[in-house]
């Protein structure tokens, strides 16, 4: 009971001197807290993605992780000795992150000017478009 | 495509190219209609189910022969799996005390000292090739390599000396044409075989290559596109309409029989309803109402689920949340009479012309022969 109260006060203490210090503020403080957020975030690899890059996740998660886009990729076949992200594995994986994102774009390099994969996936994923993506979040990456 | 077809085969995995050879066998003027690889392009090597004799010769002639499997074939689960046939480098994965777990360096899933473990292997082993990348091989990228130019393997396969069977992953080479395991076991003096592949499946991309060169070989056109439409009369289906990759607007085929071979979720011949965009032209009835479709020629999809045998009106929950069985969802899909024809919710043949087979039938059982077999047999 008495840890409760507690935490109540600690709680309205804070939401006031937030009011009262900060709220206010906001409009002299432009993107002040944006950048504080991102930098925040990400070390920890995570980018802020726009809302329309965001609108096209929905048709990458289709990827029922078959593989076969791994198997068409010339580009896959062709590397003997360097290595290569399968495209299943950027579309399946984490390619938001930050620390990724460039690994995974230096490998999506090849699909500039295939459509190889994308044809033979079963269930459609636009594997073309997350290659874009990917590309416009490591050149954000490396701009911010 | 000119002139005139007999049979049209919708759906190019194993259960459509089966059907397609049966068809041109028997004198039919045949098509296959095939939207891209289906399930059969993910299976493991291991064949369950019966091996029709016709698709047997053939698969061998074009450069992939199965044999009879009298032995547990090693999985990279861990696990050692029944099966009715394999192809031979899989069929000689028999796991005695001449079997040697070879992992590659690099290759992630594969792990040889454990997977000796749990397959009872008496040895293993780690082979380094000379270049392996620094983030490691994919599957994919490792067959390539080793197709090209396997004298890596070759001189690390070496050091195990004579009388052993190496139990390599399906990484020996994607087509099969290339012989790969049987040049890599005669340069070594040793035993080669594979165990069965997980997706990406090489050994399932080998079998979905071969496919397409048995029908290349059996005078059967194949088409590369998906049926998105047909044209109906009565209880007929007179053609279909087909997206042909690459062009802009719909062929038009017709042919005096159907047949229906478009596989499951994988395949794409079930899918579900998105909402009011799926209609069923041919009817003039919006399917918003139901949870899965047969997309290529609109047949009514039987669920089996809850005691309910065919599309409900309201949308019913898919799957079952107590997993003592199957899931039912895994079933789904269109019923058939005694002679393969698709029947509809009165239970009435739906086309009279049209037969189904493989994984796109309800209640067929996990497997590619099974899916191979004639309607009949896909059925039970
Ligand atoms: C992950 C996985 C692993 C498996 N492993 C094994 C195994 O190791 N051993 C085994 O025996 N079985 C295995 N199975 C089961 C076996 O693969 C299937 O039962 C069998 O392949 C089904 O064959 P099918 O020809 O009916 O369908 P599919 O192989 O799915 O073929 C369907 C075909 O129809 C085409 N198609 C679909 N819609 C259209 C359209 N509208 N127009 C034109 N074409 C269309 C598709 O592009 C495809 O070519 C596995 C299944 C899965 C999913
Ligand atoms: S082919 Fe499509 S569904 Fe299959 S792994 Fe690649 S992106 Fe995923
Ligand atoms: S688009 Fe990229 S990942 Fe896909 S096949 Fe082409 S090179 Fe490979």
């Amino acid at each position: 009971m008495k840890r409760r109260l507690l935490a109540w006060l600690n709680l309205a203490y804070h939401f006031w001197k937030h009011v009262l210090t900060r709220w206010w503020l906001r409009p002299f403080r432009r993107g002040r807290d944006l950048r504080r957020f991102r930098a925040q975030v990400e070390p920890e690899g995570y980018l802020p993605l726009p809302f329309a890059d965001r609108a096209q996740f929905p048709d990458f998660m289709r990827c029922i992780h078959c593989g076969l886009c791994a198997l068409a990729c010339p580009a896959l076949r062709a590397a003997p000795v360097t290595a290569w992200v399968e495209a299943w594995t950027f579309v399946a994986g984490p390619s938001r992150s930050l620390d990724r994102v460039a690994l995974v774009a230096r490998a999506a390099a090849p699909c500039a000017r295939c459509a190889v994969c994308p044809a033979i996936c079963p269930t459609g994923v636009p594997i073309d478009r997350l290659a874009v993506m990917i590309e416009g979040l490591a050149a954000g990456a490396r701009a911010g | 495509m000119a002139g005139h077809l007999d049979v049209i085969v919708i759906g190019g995995g194993i259960a459509g190219v089966a059907a397609a050879l049966e068809s041109a066998a028997a004198g039919a003027v045949t098509a296959v209609v095939r939207a891209g690889p289906g399930a059969t392009a993910l299976a493991s090597g291991a064949w369950h189910g019966p091996l029709p004799s016709l698709l047997g010769e053939a698969l061998a002639a074009a450069g992939l022969p199965h044999l009879p499997v009298d032995t547990l074939l090693p999985h990279p689960f861990g696990d050692l799996r029944p099966a009715d046939n394999a192809p031979a480098t899989h069929a000689a994965a028999r796991i005695d005390e001449a079997a040697c777990v070879c992992g590659i360096a690099g290759l992630p899933h594969f792990p040889a000292a454990a997977l000796a473990r749990m397959w009872r292997a008496p040895r293993h082993v780690t082979l380094a090739l000379p270049e392996t990348p620094a983030a490691g091989w994919s599957p994919v990228a490792l067959a390539a390599a080793l197709e090209r130019d396997p004298a890596g393997l070759i001189a690390a396969l070496r050091q195990l000396g004579a009388g052993t069977r190496a139990i390599l992953p399906a990484v020996l080479g994607l087509d099969p044409l290339a012989r790969t395991a049987e040049r890599v076991a005669a340069a070594a003096g040793v035993d080669v075989a594979e165990a069965l592949g997980v997706p990406p499946s090489v050994p399932g991309w080998r079998l979905d290559r071969t496919l397409v060169r048995v029908l290349e070989r059996s005078g059967v056109t194949l088409l590369e596109g998906r049926v998105v439409d047909r044209a109906v009369q009565d209880d007929v289906v007179l053609s279909v309409r087909v997206a042909v990759r690459g062009e802009p607007v719909l062929r038009e085929l017709a042919a005096a029989a159907f047949v229906l071979a478009t596989g499951r979720f994988v395949g794409g011949g079930i899918a579900a309803a998105d909402g009011g965009e799926e209609v069923d032209v041919a009817r003039g009835q919006a399917l918003r109402e139901a949870s899965l479709v047969e997309r290529a020629l609109g047949c009514d999809v039987w669920i089996e689920h809850l005691g309910d045998r065919f599309r409900e009106v309201q949308p019913v929950p898919l799957t079952d949340p107590v997993r003592a069985e199957p899931q039912a969802l895994l079933r789904a899909g269109v019923h058939v009479d005694a002679a393969g024809r698709p029947r509809d919710v009165q239970d009435q043949v739906r086309y009279r012309n049209v037969t189904a087979r493989g994984a796109v039938v309800a209640a067929t059982s996990h497997g590619l022969g099974r899916a191979a077999a004639g309607a009949a047999g896909g059925a039970a």
